[in-house]
């Protein structure tokens, strides 16, 4: 059985031909997809990829090791905050066009399936909540957050500075609510599959959320632990490790 | 009639005939023996019963034992690998190669009841039950300190046990958990 957080996992490297990669692990394809790469191009290895769609391959290995392994994280300081916030960005829409949708859909085919109405309608308005909150976060980092690389980057400006540095600490408490709710929604329907019920459609459900709050983990740890840090030296707020 | 049902995963057939056959006479039913891991698609509706594996299927085990404690799953392992010590933490019972036929026996006897009758530790007590209802119903915990005249830390302390026993944390797990169970409206 695999386990793609095995510590024995060996790091994805730039020689990697892309198919070895995704045959390793194949959740990585989206985040492969994230990056303009599409799979019709897996004999060739990840530097040549780069150099033919001008990627940068460093920052390519770094999210797909990120991804690939809990046990992996980049050096926070080499990682390009432009490059980060281009793929967060292309991470929500990921969410907002493919995840969501897709989890929409799987509530609408329970709902046929199942019965049990006072139990399908609780789930689906748990879960409508849980996405409207979520589409509340990701429009926040999109408003509030991301600007603040490219207003750095123009040359260190330090407009709204107090209002800046409160959106950023802001932003912790608010992972910390996304990722544990949807982790709650996955043992309340573990512990309430109706006996007899339709099997797969609960798996697919699960397997999405499952998927979906893995997603969300390794999002957070980009914003936690490299954007956040990194955007609160750049303001020179005094920037205390232990206060998140 | 059988009074409780098990699951036996292991590569061996001696075993898994071995240990069904015992399991029988002890009137535990097996409902099915798995020569290698089984997918999760397959575990999904595992509920209240025994899992007899091998304890060789480290990977398996480790993914999966916080969700068979959610679920009331017993992990019992075959151990038969004298070089290496399993570990303990992740078993309710060791069953040893060494293990005499009366070892053996009452070690899987006292699973005889499994999963019959709810663990009392999953459930909540009166005064859990009334203190989710007013989380759910959105109180703070000074509001229901005040209504249920018990102290602040009190009703922390219910909460944490609350959470610990259910397995949810957020306040709208706690809600949603609630409505399920007809705990509020």
């Amino acid at each position: 059985m695999r386990d793609p957080d095995s510590s024995e996992q060996a790091l994805i490297e730039a020689d990697d031909k892309l198919c070895e990669v995704l045959g390793r692990n194949i959740d990585l394809l989206p985040i492969v997809f994230r990056f303009g790469i599409s799979s019709n191009v897996g004999q060739s290895t990840l530097g040549e990829i780069c150099l033919q769609k001008k990627i940068d391959l460093d920052f390519l290995l770094a999210v797909l090791n990120t991804y690939h392994s809990s046990n992996y994280f980049p050096n926070t300081e080499s990682v390009n905050l432009t490059l980060l916030t281009d793929f967060l960005i292309r991470t929500h829409q990921h969410h907002r066009q493919v995840t969501i949708p897709l989890l929409g859909s799987l509530m609408q085919e329970l709902k046929i399936k199942l019965p049990d109405t006072k139990l399908i309608i609780t789930l689906e308005k748990y879960l409508n909540d849980y996405v409207s909150k979520l589409i509340d976060h990701i429009e926040f980092e999109e408003k509030y957050i991301f600007p603040l690389v490219g207003i750095l980057d123009e040359n260190g400006r330090r407009s709204d500075l107090k209002t800046s540095s409160a959106n950023l600490k802001k932003l912790f408490g608010q992972h910390n609510n996304v990722e544990t709710e949807i982790s709650d929604l996955i043992i309340i329907i573990l512990q309430h599959i109706p006996e007899n019920a339709d099997i797969q459609i609960f798996h697919d459900i699960l397997h999405t959320l499952s998927h979906f709050e893995k997603e969300q983990i390794d999002h957070a740890r980009f914003e936690d632990k490299i954007l956040v840090p990194r955007l609160l030296k750049l303001f020179g707020t005094k920037f205390r490790s232990n206060a998140f | 009639m059988h009074s409780s049902s098990c699951i036996v995963i292991h590569p061996w057939p001696i075993v898994q005939i071995g240990l069904t056959n015992i399991l029988q006479s002890l009137k535990i039913e097996v409902t099915a023996a798995y020569s290698l891991c089984p997918e999760n698609k397959m575990i999904i509706g595992w509920n209240d019963i025994v899992v007899l594996i091998d304890t060789r299927e480290y990977e398996f085990i480790h993914k999966h034992c916080k969700s068979f404690r959610r679920r009331n799953i017993a992990i019992v392992g075959i151990h038969f690998d004298a070089l290496q010590t399993p570990d303990n933490n992740l078993f309710d019972e060791i069953l040893y190669q060494s293990d005499t036929q009366g070892v053996l026996f009452n070690k899987l006897k006292a699973f005889s009841n499994f999963g019959k009758h709810k663990q009392p530790s999953l459930q909540l007590s009166d005064r859990e039950t009334e203190v989710l209802r007013l989380v759910a119903t959105g109180f703070s915990n000074k509001k229901i300190s005040d209504k249920l005249f018990i102290s602040i830390h009190t009703v922390i302390s219910h909460r944490k046990h609350i959470t610990s026993k259910l397995g949810v944390k957020s306040i709208s797990g706690l809600t949603l958990y609630a409505v399920i169970n007809d705990l509020i409206d």
